[in-house]
């Protein structure tokens, strides 16, 4: 998935490499934040801080192009919609699987 | 090297303002980013942005509602809303952003090309629109400096001889006119009266009358001319020398004031109208359908003296020419006057007129009438005898200029102290010029352009009381209408300390204002 997000830094945003290398560094620790922001909004059921959060980490994500990333916390998003603790919660499990992922 | 666009990009995500400060690093940006519209408003203010990126939803003050503060400050600096709303876009949404038409749209997941052209397109568009903006503002200057120009090409609005006096009334449809006029003195008793109007509007029209304008003079200068050589050598350099691609409908008009004879010629204009007051008898000097066809139509036009209307006239005559614009003056729902209403017209109005005040009064009657709407040029022009009517004793066009005010009320002060013999109100008029003429100096021309109008001063008398009478063609000189004296109370005055010492002057004032010319009448009880 890096390398996905390299290949769009680099073609999309036409990034020098340098540059791209420190922003999917900053990207992850944004995600990070996000995650963990999201884990305990989820677990308190605070469904606007959720819709926020899921918002914000779409935007990030859509800019570099983390495509699956974007999916995931879309799923959040619809759940929180609903608004459905239980469906957040597992939408959050696709996303904490990716963000591991990315973290490797 | 293409001129640099500064950006100010606002989002609540640092990370994306990071990203977007790399996307766009490049010679051609400079971007400034904030984390929230507070910050982002106060970087507005204080440095020129060409172009802002915003985020839609932000804590606090949200993208639309900072778009809302931006535009109380700038109406049409360029937007683009970045936003990953995209899957939740609906109509709302939309229509949030496109009521703006300086507003555009761009998803969260852009390439660095569209991002780029996006920007190049706003601030393309801003740009070119601004210097629009600054040409056509500088054409409206130009052409308000043309007109003027023009004004200064043609006779005062009002002339004042021992012979004659003439009042012309003016009225571009736009900044510029096509229309002309000219009265000039030729020899004795004799005056030129031309009337002219190049067909079309604009610059156009505006700098071939410029041209005429002067071209007149010139023949005028070589001497003596008849209405028909007159024509004749107008048509010559029309067609010759100015190689107009237009034409001009004009009429020359040889009145001698001394022999109460006038020799007129039309080149497709339409007539003079003569009235007189003495009579009430209003009558068309010529007939319409002589004369030639309008200068400039054919280079093989001769003008001959058969096409001369001769004609004489009392000594109380008016005459009074005028362009078709007046004619072309319409009702709203388009209705245009008829020659015989407004030859009726003329002739009800010239029983209370003179020449200096028959134009303007002739244009806010068609008003009143509801003949306002006037799409073409208006010139309106009224000459007359300058002879004692019984009570006008004297009376002169002055220039607005300070250093003429003491000479004038010391000349007509002198008038009174010789004519009556009474220091006392000789010195009263002396002091109610003074205060007038410096009032209207002053600032009667305050946030005006363009030339400054000449003032008409005259004075009458009767058995009862003397009259001071001026026309001024500055702001309104504000009496408040008419009042009497003391002890009602006074109004205010507007401006200048001299309408209070006028007040305690005089016995009656009058005011009116007929189409931008002021009329006041000043009344000092005799005995």
């Amino acid at each position: 998935m890096k390398r996905k997000i390299m290949n769009y830094m680099d073609q999309a945003l036409e990034l020098e490499a340098s540059d791209a290398k420190e922003l999917l560094d900053m990207y992850i620790e944004t995600l990070n934040e996000h995650c963990t922001k999201l884990e305990a909004a989820v677990a308190a059921a605070d469904f606007n801080e959720i819709r926020r959060l899921t918002h914000s980490l779409t935007g990030c994500s859509g800019n570099v192009g983390a495509e699956e990333i974007v999916d995931a916390v879309r799923d959040v998003n619809s759940a929180a919609k609903i608004p459905s603790a239980e469906a957040c919660s597992a939408a959050m499990i696709r996303l904490e699987e990716l963000r591991l992922k990315l973290n490797e | 090297m293409p001129e640099k666009i500064k950006v100010l990009a606002v989002d609540d995500e640092k990370f994306n303002l990071i990203l977007l400060r790399g996307c766009l690093k490049s010679d051609m940006y400079d971007i400034t980013g904030c984390t929230n519209a507070v910050d982002a408003l106060q970087e507005f203010k204080k440095q020129y942005f060409d172009v802002l990126l915003l985020d839609v939803l932000m804590p606090g003050i949200d993208g639309f509602e900072l778009r809302k503060l931006i535009r109380e400050i700038d109406a049409e600096r360029p937007i683009i809303f970045l936003t990953a709303l995209v899957d939740d876009i609906n109509t709302t949404m939309l229509n949030q952003i496109s009521w703006d038409p300086y507003t555009y749209y761009l998803n969260k997941s852009f390439s660095k090309k569209l991002l780029s052209s996006k920007i190049e397109q706003a601030v393309g568009v801003h740009r070119s629109r601004k210097t629009a903006d600054a040409y056509s503002r500088k054409l409206e200057d130009e052409m308000a400096l043309a007109g003027d120009i023009q004004k200064i090409l043609l006779p005062a609005w009002c002339v004042v001889d021992s012979k004659t006096m003439m009042g012309a009334y003016y009225a571009p449809s736009g900044k510029v006119s096509g229309d002309l006029y000219e009265f000039l003195h030729i020899s004795g008793g004799k005056y030129l009266l031309f009337i002219g109007d190049i067909a079309g509007h604009g610059m156009q029209a505006a700098l071939y009358m410029a041209a005429m304008q002067s071209v007149l003079k010139v023949i005028i200068a070589r001497g003596n001319v008849t209405p028909h050589e007159l024509l004749n050598h107008l048509n010559e350099f029309f067609c010759s020398e100015l190689c107009a691609n237009t034409y001009m409908t004009c009429l020359a008009a040889i009145i001698d004031f001394d022999a109460n004879k006038i020799s007129v010629q039309s080149a497709g204009h339409p007539g003079l109208i003569g009235c007189s007051r003495l009579k009430e008898n209003t009558w068309r000097i010529g007939d319409d359908s002589r004369g030639g066809p309008p200068v400039g139509w054919f280079e093989s036009t001769k003008y001959s003296p058969e096409d001369t209307t001769e004609a004489t006239f009392p000594d109380d005559t008016l005459i009074v020419g005028y362009t078709d614009g007046l004619i072309d003056a319409c009702t709203r729902d388009n209705q245009t006057m008829n020659e015989s209403e407004l030859f009726e017209l003329i002739g009800v109005l010239s029983l209370s007129s003179d020449a200096a005040t028959f134009p303007y009064r002739l244009g806010v009657s068609l008003g009143q009438l509801g003949y306002d709407q006037s799409p073409d040029d208006v010139c309106v022009v009224a000459v007359q005898k300058n002879t004692a009517d019984g009570v006008t004793f004297h009376n002169k066009v002055i220039l607005p200029k300070l250093s003429m005010v003491s000479s004038t009320a010391i000349e007509f002060a002198g008038i009174i102290q010789n004519t009556r013999n009474d220091m006392e109100l000789a010195t009263k008029i002396e002091i109610l010029l003074y205060e007038y003429l410096n009032n209207v100096i002053i600032h009667g021309s305050e946030g005006t352009r363009g030339p400054r109008e000449p003032i008409y001063v005259a004075m009458a008398v009767n058995e009862k009381e003397i009259s001071v009478r001026g026309l001024d063609r500055g702001k309104v000189w504000d009496m408040a209408g008419s009042y009497q004296p003391a002890p009602q109370p006074l109004n205010e005055p507007t401006f200048g300390r001299g309408i209070q010492i006028i007040r305690e002057i005089t016995d009656h004032v009058t005011h009116g204002c007929y189409n931008g010319l002021n009329e006041t009448v000043f009344s000092i009880k005799l005995g």
